[in-house]
C-alpha cells in the first residue's frame, strides 16, 4: 500500500470529484499539518460537503490523491477504511444523528462499531457521559434527538465526534441556521476541542466569523475561557471554494487582503 | 434539425446509460446483501425487529385480505359451478387458485404495499439527513446493517403470511359455502384437501419466497438511492411500491410458466 511520508495527517493531491458529469471537486490540492486548523469558505454547493466527504472515503475520487495520516485512503476498500475512520471524527452538515436512537447510543456508536475500542458497556456509557459533559449535555443521555433543538443536535454531533478521542476532525458546516447564541456556543467548542486535545481541525462553513474567530482565538486551559490571541499567520490555514475549484489559499492575512473578486465579496460578506 | 437530432439521440443515450446502470447498481446492492448472510458480524436484533415489523405487524391485513379474497372466489365460483350443477366442487377451485396464485400474489401485494414503502421512505429519510453516510464514517456497513436483516427478515416472513393467508381464505370460502351455498362442511374441506398435491403447495410456497426478494431489495434500493431531500423520500416511495408490485406479477408469470411445463 503507497505510504506518503510527509507529516500532514490530511493531503489532497489534485483531486477530482465527478457527479452526473458535474465536477464537484476540480484538481483540488492542499494539505493539514498535525495539529493544525483549516478553515474551507465557499457559498452553498461550492463543493464543501463533498471535499469532506471525499476525506473520509465516503465519496471516491474520479482522480487524484487522498492521503489521511499518511496513507492513501484513495482506492481503500470500505472495510479497510474503518481502521482509518476510527482516528478522524466528523459532523455532518444536519447532525447525522441516527433517529431510532438515544442520545447516550448515538454518542456511544462509534465506540461500538469502530475499530479498535473493545469497550465494555460501562467503559462506553463513561465516555459517552465525558463527551456530552463537555458539550454541555450531559442531561440529555435518554433523550431522543427528535426531542432535542437544532443547536443541541448539533452539540451531540460534536460530542459524538470526538468521544474517539480523534487525531483529525471534519466539522461540516456546523453553524449553519442557528441563532447566532448558539453558533458562538458550536463555535467555542470546536475551539475547545481544538485546544484541549490539541486535533486537527477542518472546519467547512460559509461564515466568514467562525473562520476568522478559529484563527484569532484560542481557549485558556488555567482559566476555562476564550481569549483573543491574533493570528500567528501559521496555525490556521485559509481556502476558498469556488465551484468546485480553489479560488484561494493562504492565510487569513492573505485571505483578507485578497483582491479577488470572488473572495473579496465572499470575505466581506457576513450574516 | 440536425443538432436537434443529435441531441434527441444523446439524451436516448443518457436514458438508455441511467438504466443500465441502475439495474447494475441494483444487482451489485442484491449481490451484496446475499454475501453479508455469510459474513459477520450479524445484526439478530435487527432481523428479529423486522421479522416483528413485516412479520406480525401485516398479519391483520393479509387476514383480512385472505379471508375475503377466499369468501368472494367462494361466491364467483359457486355461480359459475352451478350452470355445470358442480358446486360441490367450490372447495376444489378455492383452495388451488388460493395456494397457487392468489395466496402468494395478494398476501405479497399486501407486504409491498406496507414494508417496500416503509423500507424505502425508512432508508431514504436516513439517506437524506446524512445518518447512511453517519453510519459509514462511524465504523458501520449500511448493507450489513439495514439492507440484509430486512432481506433475511422478508424471507422468512413472507411465506408464514402465505401459509396463514391460504388458510384464512379457504376457511372464508367455507363461510360462503356452509352458511350461504348450504354446502356441507365435510364436502367443501374435502375437496379442497384432496385438490392439492405437493407441487401446489411447492408452487405455493416458492413464489412467496421469490417475491421476497423482489419487495426488500426494491426497497432497499429505492431507499438508498433517494436524493432531493423530502420530495425524493416520497418518490423513491412510490418507486418501490410500483416497481415491486410490477415484479411481483412478472415473477408470478415465470414461476407459474415453469410449474405448468413440468
Amino acid at each position: 500500500m503507497p505510504e506518503d511520508q510527509s507529516q500532514s495527517v490530511l493531503r489532497f493531491e489534485r483531486v477530482t470529484v465527478v457527479f452526473d458529469e458535474h465536477k464537484a471537486l476540480d484538481e483540488v490540492s492542499f494539505e493539514v499539518a498535525p495539529g493544525q486548523s483549516l478553515v474551507i469558505f465557499g457559498a452553498a454547493g461550492s463543493g464543501k460537503t463533498v471535499l469532506l466527504k471525499t476525506a473520509l472515503g465516503l465519496q471516491r475520487p474520479e482522480s487524484g490523491r487522498v492521503y489521511v495520516f499518511g496513507q492513501d485512503i484513495t482506492e481503500l476498500r470500505e472495510q479497510d477504511l474503518f481502521a482509518i475512520r476510527s482516528n478522524v471524527g466528523v459532523l455532518f452538515q444536519e447532525g447525522g444523528l441516527f433517529d431510532s436512537l438515544n442520545v447516550e447510543e448515538n454518542v456511544s456508536y462509534p465506540l461500538a462499531n469502530l475499530e479498535g475500542f473493545n469497550c465494555t458497556p460501562e467503559e462506553m456509557h463513561e465516555r459517552s457521559e465525558e463527551a456530552l459533559r463537555f458539550v454541555e449535555l450531559e442531561h440529555t443521555l435518554e433523550k431522543f434527538p427528535s426531542e432535542l433543538s437544532g443547536g443541541m443536535r448539533r452539540r451531540v454531533g460534536i460530542a459524538r465526534a470526538v468521544v474517539t478521542e480523534p487525531r483529525l476532525v471534519l466539522y461540516d458546516s456546523p453553524t449553519a441556521g442557528l441563532d447566532p447564541i448558539t453558533a458562538y456556543t458550536i463555535i467555542t467548542l470546536i475551539l475547545k476541542e481544538r485546544d484541549l486535545k490539541n486535533t486537527s481541525t477542518v472546519l467547512a462553513t460559509h461564515r466568514y466569523q467562525d473562520g476568522h474567530f478559529l484563527a484569532t482565538s484560542h481557549y485558556n486551559i488555567k482559566t476555562g475561557g476564550v481569549e483573543h490571541s491574533g493570528e500567528d499567520g501559521l496555525s490556521t490555514a485559509f481556502l476558498v471554494l469556488q465551484d468546485g475549484r480553489l479560488a484561494f489559499s493562504g492565510t487569513l492575512a492573505e485571505l483578507e487582503a485578497s483582491a479577488d473578486p470572488y473572495v473579496t465579496k465572499f470575505v466581506k460578506r457576513e450574516d | 434539425m440536425l443538432t436537434s437530432g443529435f441531441e434527441g439521440q444523446a439524451g436516448v443515450i443518457d436514458f438508455v446509460k441511467a438504466r443500465v446502470a441502475a439495474v447494475q447498481d441494483f444487482y451489485l446492492l442484491a449481490g451484496r446483501a446475499l454475501l453479508n448472510v455469510f459474513r459477520r458480524p450479524h445484526y439478530a436484533n435487527d432481523i428479529f425487529m423486522q421479522m416483528d415489523i413485516i412479520g406480525v405487524g401485516s398479519l391483520p391485513i393479509v387476514v383480512m385480505v385472505g379471508f375475503f379474497s377466499g369468501a368472494v372466489m367462494a361466491m364467483q365460483m359457486a355461480k359459475a359451478l352451478a350452470q355445470y350443477g358442480a358446486v360441490g366442487q367450490t372447495g376444489q377451485l378455492v383452495a388451488l387458485t388460493l395456494v397457487r396464485e392468489l395466496g402468494p400474489a395478494l398476501t405479497s401485494l399486501m407486504v409491498a404495499g406496507r414494508n417496500a414503502s416503509g423500507m424505502a421512505s425508512e432508508l431514504g429519510s436516513m439517506k437524506v439527513t446524512e445518518q447512511i453516510d453517519a453510519m459509514r464514517a462511524l465504523g458501520t456497513d449500511p448493507i450489513q446493517k439495514l439492507v440484509t436483516p430486512r432481506l433475511i427478515a422478508t424471507c422468512t416472513t413472507l411465506p408464514l403470511l402465505t401459509i396463514i393467508a391460504d388458510f384464512v381464505g379457504i376457511f372464508g370460502g367455507w363461510v360462503i359455502s356452509f352458511f350461504v351455498l348450504n354446502l356441507a362442511s365435510t364436502q367443501y374441506w374435502n375437496t379442497a384437501w384432496q385438490a392439492l398435491d405437493y407441487s401446489d403447495v411447492a408452487q405455493g410456497l416458492i413464489k412467496p419466497f421469490v417475491f421476497a426478494f423482489a419487495i426488500a431489495l426494491t426497497g432497499c434500493y429505492y431507499g438508498l438511492s433517494t436524493t432531493g431531500g423530502t420530495q425524493g423520500v416520497g418518490r423513491a416511495t412510490t418507486q418501490a411500491v410500483v416497481v415491486s408490485s410490477v415484479l411481483i406479477f412478472l415473477l408470478t408469470f415465470f414461476i407459474t410458466r415453469i410449474f405448468v411445463s413440468l
